[in-house]
């Protein structure tokens, strides 16, 4: 994999809590670390999930080339403007389960934004509603923004109406990762344990080819943003 | 030492202008009354399930969601399930559905809350989804 990329930034962001943001943000670290590359991962939530997820591991606090630090809650604006010069391979923005202009601000500045969400109603509204806000910024700069729901905590048996609702989806303007994240107990024991799925004893090898699987779509992503802008 | 405005080594997808983007930003922001920061939210210090009373008013599940650590919690087990279908007519399964969105509930819930109203048992601790894989 050629590191000869800007640095990347992917942005985890929904107006709605407890979604699996900062769950698939350390998920995508450790698949992306398990690749060899750098990843810096900034904790802008208040609630300070992953800052204390890394501050209290030691097991986390030795995985080479992983750095967390915290965000600004407020005054943000000269914090922005610095960030984006930085030279990490993959920054990693992990924000507050709400709406506010940080938010806002930090996703339409990423490279690409992951909502993640799960096959229910209200949290597929909020989806929307992330889109349609970054889209809106996106009009007014007439550049497009990168954002995705990525379908988080889905069961292994899903109902006929949750398969509607998916295919609700796909007939709409939403963009969705085709990879679809499983409700997993090793994403929750990972999290506690202070560990990632890829650096986790024993790994869950499914959780692990998902998280792969996620990956492949992301650095299609990025790859195609990189042609389009050589071309 | 902060440097200036890095137009240069910016990542793809990111606005050449980073004013401009902010402005954008912002007046989104204003046009919908998004506030501009959200204060921290008072995290419950507990993730044992919450007792529910019948009726159920339509409260939508909290956002919030309790700190990992609570969820260790050791408890009861919920009860082995088994599929069973039945059919039903079309306007009660739409009642099912509407009323789990709008209480952010599973439907299997909303079945197991009525027929708990219906006098039938129906253990706090089975009203919840079911276990997780490994
Ligand atoms: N795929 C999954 N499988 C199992 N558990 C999951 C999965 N995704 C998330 N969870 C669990 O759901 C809870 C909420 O996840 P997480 O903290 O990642 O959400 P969040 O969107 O970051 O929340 P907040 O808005 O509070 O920051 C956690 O307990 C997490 O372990
Ligand atoms: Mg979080």
């Amino acid at each position: 994999m050629s590191n000869k990329h800007g640095a990347r930034f992917i942005s985890f962001a929904s107006p709605k809590g407890g979604v699996g943001k900062s769950t698939s943000c350390l998920a995508i670290a450790g698949a992306l670390l398990a690749q060899g590359v750098k990843v810096r991962i900034i904790d802008f939530d208040q609630t300070e999930t992953i800052w204390r997820w890394y501050t209290t591991s030691p097991a986390a606090q030795q995985i080479a080339n992983l750095t967390v630090e915290q965000g600004p809650h407020s005054d943000h604006g000269d914090y922005i403007s610095s960030l984006w010069g930085g030279a990490t391979d993959y920054v990693l923005l992990d924000l507050a389960g709400s709406l506010s202009e940080l938010t806002l601000m930090i996703a339409a500045f990423a490279t690409l934004t992951i909502t993640p969400a799960k096959v229910s109603e209200p949290d597929i509204i909020e989806a929307n509603k992330m889109a349609n806000k970054l889209h809106a910024v996106a009009r007014r700069v007439s550049k497009p923004i990168n954002h995705r729901i990525l379908l988080n905590e889905v069961p292994n048996i899903v109902s006929r109406d949750e398969v509607d609702l998916i295919e609700q989806i796909d007939s709409s303007n939403l963009a969705r990762f085709q990879t679809i994240i499983r409700r997993r107990s090793s994403y929750s024991k990972s999290f506690s344990r202070g560990t990632l799925p890829h650096f986790a004893d024993p790994i869950n090898p499914k959780a692990i080819a998902e998280i792969d699987d996620l990956m492949r779509e992301i650095d299609a992503i990025f790859e195609n943003d990189q042609l389009k802008a050589a071309a | 030492m902060k440097p200036a405005l890095p137009t240069k080594k910016m990542a793809l997808g990111v606005d050449p202008d980073i004013m401009q983007t902010m402005a954008a930003v912002k007046e989104v922001a204003q046009e919908s009354n998004i506030p501009t920061v959200v204060h921290p939210k008072i995290s419950t210090s507990t993730a044992a399930p919450s007792p529910v009373v019948l009726p159920a008013p339509p409260a939508p599940l909290p956002d919030d969601v309790a700190p990992v650590v609570a969820k260790k919690v050791r408890g009861p087990k919920p009860a082995p399930v088994r599929r069973t279908s039945v059919d039903l007519p079309v306007y009660v399964i739409e009642q099912i559905r509407s009323m789990a969105y709008h209480d952010n509930k599973t439907k299997r819930r909303v079945i197991l809350e009525a027929l708990r109203a219906g006098g039938l048992t129906v253990k706090d601790i089975d009203l919840e989804e079911g276990p997780a894989d490994a």
